[in-house]
Formats: C-alpha cells, structure tokens, sequence
C-alpha cells in the first residue's frame, strides 16, 4: 500500500525514532479511502462539472491522500529538475501522483485554476439547505520536505517590497515533529493541516478557482486550527455536497505573510457528517479548545467587523445574553488575529475560548493538540 | 526545554501557592499612590512635572485608576447602578480626579506618574518588567460605546457601561451564573512622553515611538517592554488597568480596573531603539500601529522582517518566509482610533538561543488550556483512544 512505503520511506529520512514512528505508522482503519491519482482530483476549481470520485454515507469515515501543487504539480518549468535539484527521490508516492496528474489531468475549460485538490466527494443525503461537518481525525505527511515562496505582486503584504521570486525547500523531521527553518539554529514545530477544504458553489454560479476563499464554498481558509482534533462546518450548495481538499500545510503562523505557506503534501483522516435543514451562512469552526469565528473581505477592517458580528449573534444564542453583554464577553475573552493577509479575500478569525463556560458541552475530541504559541 | 520549563513552572507555582508565598507583596523601591498630584489625563509631555524620580533598576509600586473614559457624572450614574459604594478605595481617588475636569465631555485615560528614570536620555532604551499586578477592586466595568469606531459601532443602538463582579481570591471574573473568566490582568496604556518637538501623546492611541495604548494582553505579569527614551529622565506613565482582556479589545474596552503595578524600570545606555518592542518568556514581541487595519498589517510585517533579520542573521527572504511559517499578527486593538497589531514571534523556535529570561512564573491562562503547548512525546501518543469507534476499510 502507498502508506507503507512512503512511511518506511520517512522512518529512514528521518533516522527513525522507533517508539514515535511506531506510533506513527499505526495506520487508522477507515470506511473509505481516496487517493489523489489524476482521475480523481481537480485542477483547482470548486465545481459540480466533474463526476464525484467516490459517494460516501454521512457518518462514515475516509481517508484522503492530497498532492501539493506547489511541492510538485504547480512548479514551472521541467518537474524533474525541481525534483532533482531539491533532492526529492522520484520514488515517493505522492511524486509519481504529481507526475502522471501533471501529464494526464485536464486544466478546467473555462481556464478557472487555483491550488490542485483531491475530489470531487459526494456525501449521500445532503442537500442545499443542510450543513456539512468535517471532523478532522487525524492529518499525516507524505513527503518530508516543504516549499515556501514568495513573488512580487501576489497581494501579501510586502508585494512592493519584494525583488524577484523566491522559493525554498525546507526539510521536515518528522520523527521530532520539526521543520528545519536553519540548521541546527531554527526549528518550527510542526501542526499540519489542510489550506483549503470546501464544497461546490450552488449550480448558477458556476466553478470557484480554488483561490480566495468565500462564505458560501469555503475553500481557501489557510486557518491553522484546522488541524487534528478540528471541525468544520460548511454550508450544502448542491446535492450530495462535492467536498475538495488540499493545499497542504505543515505549519504556518496567523497572517501567513508571505504568500504561500510551508506547502506540503499530507493525507488526512475525516469523518462527515450531515446536518439535515441547518442553513449556514458563513462556515464557522470548532476546536477542543475553542469555537471559530471567520470574517471574509478584501479590507481586514471589515472581515473584523464580519467576525465580531458573528461572535456577538453566536454568544447571544448560546448564551441567551442581551446585545450588550454579548458584545462585552467578546470583547473581554476573544482573541482576533489575521489569517491570512492575502488579497484577493483577506480572512481573521476570532477565537472564543470554551474554558469560560462553567457547562462543558461534549466534543469528540479530547487529545493533544498541536502548539498554538 | 521550554516545554519542560512550563511544566516545572506550572509545579512551582502550586506548591508556592499552597505554602502561602504569593500573598506577600513584592518589594519595591519607590510608591506612587494615584492623587490628584499624580493622576493625569490624557498624556504626558516633557514639560511635565515628575511625580517620582528614581534610578535605573529601581522597582515602583504604582496605583492606576479605573480609567472608563467617563465623566464624573456618568460614573457615578454607573456604579450606583452596579450596586457599588462610591467609597470603596481607588474609586473615592477616581472620583477626586474626575471633580476637576469639565462635567460634561468624554475625558480621557487616568494615567499616573510621570516616573522620571535619572539615567535615561534620549538615545537610550528604557526597558519596563512587569513585576508584578494586583487587581484592587471586587468588580470591573466594561462599556460598550457608539463612537470611536470599533467594529459594531455603527450598529449599536445607545451607550452602555456594566459593572461585572471579580473574585479576586479564586481569580476570576464572574461574568454571570454560567460565565467564569480566568484573571489576567494587564495595563492597557503604558508610554513614554514624546520629545519636545514631536507633537503630543494620545490621548488613547498607541504610537510606535512612545508607546501609549498598547492595549495587548501578553504585556500582563512577566512582559518586559522596551521604549525609545526621547526626553531626559523618559518621563513613564501607566494605566488603563484590566482584569481581563483580549486582542481586538472590539467594544473599546476590557474589563477596567483600578490595579496596583509593581514595574521595574532599566536604562539601556546608548542603546538606540526605532520603534516600541517587547517580550515575554514565551514570545518576542513587536507592533504595527495605524488607523486602517490594512496599513497596519504592512507596516506589522516591515517591523518583523527588521527585527527577524537582526535577531537571527536572516536575509529579507528568509525573514519574511519565518514570519509567514512561524509568527502570528494578532489584532490587539480593533477599532479606526489607532489600531494596533501585537506580532509575536515564538521563542522556543531558537534552538541554540540560551539568553536567560528575568521572569519564570505564571503565564497567561490561555496557555494553560489542556495540549496547548509543544510536546513532540504527546504529538504521538495516543490519540488513537480519541478516533470514533473501529470501522472495515473498504478503500477505493
């Protein structure tokens, strides 16, 4: 199985801790499993023109392979000599995914693009109008190198500032958990998630390029709390859902400056769940240690404004508070912070702390999370 | 090795609470109480009039006012309200300070001092620990105003100020029957006076020169802020105390209290700093202020590439790819009067850095939630205990 190699592959890269890579290795058994193969991805468009590559039940469990555009796929120029000149072995899994989906998968005809995902998934029984709960269980790399760049002109912050494209390769141990910034000086935990999970726009509006994210497919959130342990909840546009997913992160601090992230390739372990007539308007986020509030816009003035409204409509609810001491229990414990500082779509979260409820309401996860600080 | 540290300090801290340590005060140098000679509105300049002169590597002990921004007469209205005595200490001072400003208006931040540091010249750097900070009310009041846009300004329908009981031995806010809010309290405004050609302070904004409304909850108990000393003796001023508080601070304010400051104060001769810095035992910390968010998220990222390449030898490039990879630019003060981002960079990422930090005690209680810290051991194990129940893989 692909697993097996690309982990026996990693133990080695990675000098092999048994008693951590013992763990590690445990594979986690699942319904379903979706590989990231070049018939069962898309070219970086949210959309129902493709045919579902797998049909799944709500409640069911699956694993999905992602192959990051950036680490292989999307690079310019002659793949090889970017594997060849990162020393990246040709051998691994995911770079033979890359390889074939780079020859053989179609760009979308209307020339939409954005970050590769793997999907179409189609979810029996959601319809518009429901929601769609992803339960992260569990998210794993496949390869142990990262790329970051950067690019004048991208809409980050510094895109003035910057002279001339940049991109770098950085080495992940995955047996201490670290990303090598610099040799023997620098060392980023890791916390692995996926930049982008969402589900087709509603049938009139077409395709959404796997870009800026919005409230109505989700996509492009870049939010670091989406690792294991994470929920999302995303709005139902369509019949059967058709979730996508990618865009591999394995680390990233809120604000994500320069562009891209540390880009990598991961498989993820899920659980999804249908909510029957439970309309969103926004997805919104939960984590063991807090409820996520996202506000969408390209001035971060006003996704602040969008995610304080949220917050204040979701304290209101869940508490049975009046406006004024909602917006105070905001103001007081919620954290704000930018995700990503990207146009188009700039995105904040606001994070709610659950330890402020004397009524602990029951979550499905209680285990270690990755370091937030 | 910080990971363990936190453990230890964790362990520390209990046994030193039990044995009763935490309820001795801490030694100061020097005590400034908040009176009408010491207590100022708004900001300070250097023509200011010291309230206290000490020398560097002096501790103060410092009392701040309840600084809710009303008048004498709307605060009154307001605890009265809350079903406290205007009596109560620090509150019969706030009301002292207030009787000598126009009834009518909006007033500004109580702040105390000015401490004139005897060291400090313009050039040097004028480093503030965090020592210590005592809450000194069993309540705290937060208002939700219709100006100053904060983010729901515009559609809030009328002023609001509350009084919220604390529990100052369980440290707690009790918000409601159902709402408890650890303690963790933090000065809002802590800030240098500007030199005498550069214009006035604040009031209520935070600068990048002299500091003022930084309004971030990280610079609680162990923060160390450092200012650009920019007239002789630096002339420091605090205030705007919170029990607790958050970043984005959205309706305006926190929950403000009176609090009693213990600040330690260290002059760093010659050693010429830009723009405001701080840092904690966890964090570097560096800021962006403007009044757009979106200006302020550059000039945010500039601060950081600058201080990354310095601290760590990076070139732009790799500055910049460490504050995408590493950083977090929190939004400490959400509203169009002098917006302000927080930007810390983690300090653990350094692996070879053993510089020792003053302050090994108590961190902020978000920083205790359960998993929320590093430990590459825990990132392994079981979390096969947490996955739903087994299931057959039928695969693709």
């Amino acid at each position: 199985m692909n697993t097996v190699i690309t982990r026996s592959l990693l133990s080695l890269l990675a000098g092999a801790a048994l008693a951590h890579t013992a763990f590690a290795d445990a594979e986690i058994p699942t319904d379903h499993y979706l590989r990231s193969k070049w018939n069962t991805v898309s070219m970086g468009v949210y959309t129902t023109e493709y045919e579902p590559r797998l049909k799944i039940k709500s409640g069911d469990t699956i694993k999905i392979d992602t192959a990051s555009s950036s680490t292989g796929v999307g690079v310019g120029g002659d793949p090889l000599k970017f594997y060849k000149d990162n020393n990246i072995p040709l051998d691994l899994p995911v770079v033979q995914d890359s390889m074939e989906i780079r020859e053989k998968t179609k760009p979308h005809p209307a020339g939409l693009r954005g970050a590769l995902l793997t999907g179409p998934l189609y979810i029996e029984g959601a319809e518009p109008g429901d929601s769609l709960e992803v339960r992260v269980l569990d998210v794993r790399f496949r390869a142990a190198y990262g790329i970051n760049s950067t690019a004048p002109g991208n809409g980050h912050p510094l895109a003035d500032l910057v002279p001339r494209p940049w991109r770098q390769k950085f080495d992940l141990d995955l047996a201490r958990s670290v990303a090598i910034f610099k040799k023997d000086q620098i060392e980023l935990p890791l916390a692995p998630f996926f930049g982008q999970m969402g589900v087709a726009p509603p049938a009139n509006a077409g395709g959404f390029a796997a870009s800026p994210p919005t409230p109505l497919h989700g996509g492009n959130f870049d939010l670091q709390e989406l690792t294991r342990g994470s929920t999302l909840f995303l709005p139902v546009n369509v019949e059967g859902a058709y979730f996508y997913i990618g865009n591999g992160h394995a680390l990233q601090g809120n604000g994500e400056i320069t562009n891209p992230s540390l880009e990598v390739s991961l498989t993820g372990y899920f659980k999804f769940i249908v909510h029957k007539k439970k309309p969103l308007a926004v997805p919104h986020m939960e984590t063991p240690t807090h409820y996520v509030f996202v506000g969408i816009h390209d001035s971060l003035d006003e996704a602040v404004r969008l995610a304080t409204k949220q917050c204040v409509d979701f304290l209101q609810e869940k508490e049975k508070l009046d406006y004024y001491d909602a917006y105070a229990l905001t103001s007081v414990t919620t954290d704000f912070t930018v995700t990503r500082a990207l146009l188009p779509a700039q995105m904040v979260h606001a994070l709610v702390p659950k330890n402020i409820f004397k009524a602990k309401s029951a979550y499905w996860y209680a285990g270690p999370v990755p370091v937030r600080y | 090795m910080k990971r363990s540290f936190l453990c230890q300090s964790r362990l520390a801290l209990a046994c030193a609470a039990t044995i009763g340590l935490l309820r001795a005060e801490t030694a100061f140098d020097a005590y400034l109480p908040a009176t009408t000679k010491t207590v100022i509105q708004g900001g300070v300049s250097s023509s200011t009039t010291p309230a206290v002169k000490i020398k560097s590597g002096q501790t103060v002990k410092i009392d701040t006012l309840n600084s809710t921004e009303l008048n004498k007469e709307d605060y009154t209205a307001v605890l009265k309200k809350g079903g406290i005595s205007v009596d109560t200490p620090f509150y019969k001072e706030t009301l002292e300070i207030l009787s000598a400003t126009p009834a009518a208006g909006r007033t500004a931040r109580l702040l105390t001092g000015p401490v004139y540091i005897e060291e400090a010249q313009p050039g040097d750097t004028l480093e503030v620990r965090v020592v210590d900070l005592a809450v000194q009310s069993d309540f705290g009041i937060n208002r939700t105003i219709t100006n100053m846009g904060h983010p729901l300004a515009t559609i809030t329908p009328e002023p609001v100020a509350r009084v919220y009981k604390i529990d100052r031995a369980a440290k707690k806010v009790l918000f409601n029957s159902n709402i408890e809010i650890p303690l963790w309290p933090y000065l809002g405004e802590m800030g240098v006076s500007p030199a005498e050609d550069a214009g006035n302070y604040g009031p209520n904004r935070p600068s990048k020169t002299y500091g003022g409304s930084l309004d971030t909850p990280d610079l609680g108990k162990g923060a160390s802020i450092y200012f650009p000393v920019q007239t002789p003796g630096a002339l420091f001023v605090a205030g705007a105390g919170k029990a607790a508080g958050a970043n984005g601070k959205v309706n305006y304010f926190g929950l403000e209290v009176p609090l009693t400051a213990y600040l330690q104060f260290i002059v760093h001769k010659g050693k010429a700093l830009a723009s405001v810095r701080a840092e904690t035992a966890t964090h570097y910390i560096t800021f962006g202020t403007a009044d757009v968010l979106d200006v302020v998220m550059r000039l945010s990222a500039i601060e950081l590439v600058d201080f990354l390449k310095e601290k760590a030898g990076l070139d732009f490039f790799f500055a910049y790819s460490l504050g995408c990879q590493a950083v977090d630019f929190n939004i400490s003060r959400a509203n169009t009067t002098g917006q302000l981002m927080s930007v810390m960079t983690p300090k653990y990422i350094f692996i070879k850095d053993t510089t020792d930090y003053w302050y090994k005690g108590e961190l902020a209680p978000k920083y205790y939630l359960p998993g929320n810290y590093y430990d590459p051991k825990k990132e392994f194990v079981s979390f096969k205990q947490f996955l739903p129940e087994p299931v057959k893989t039928t695969g693709l």
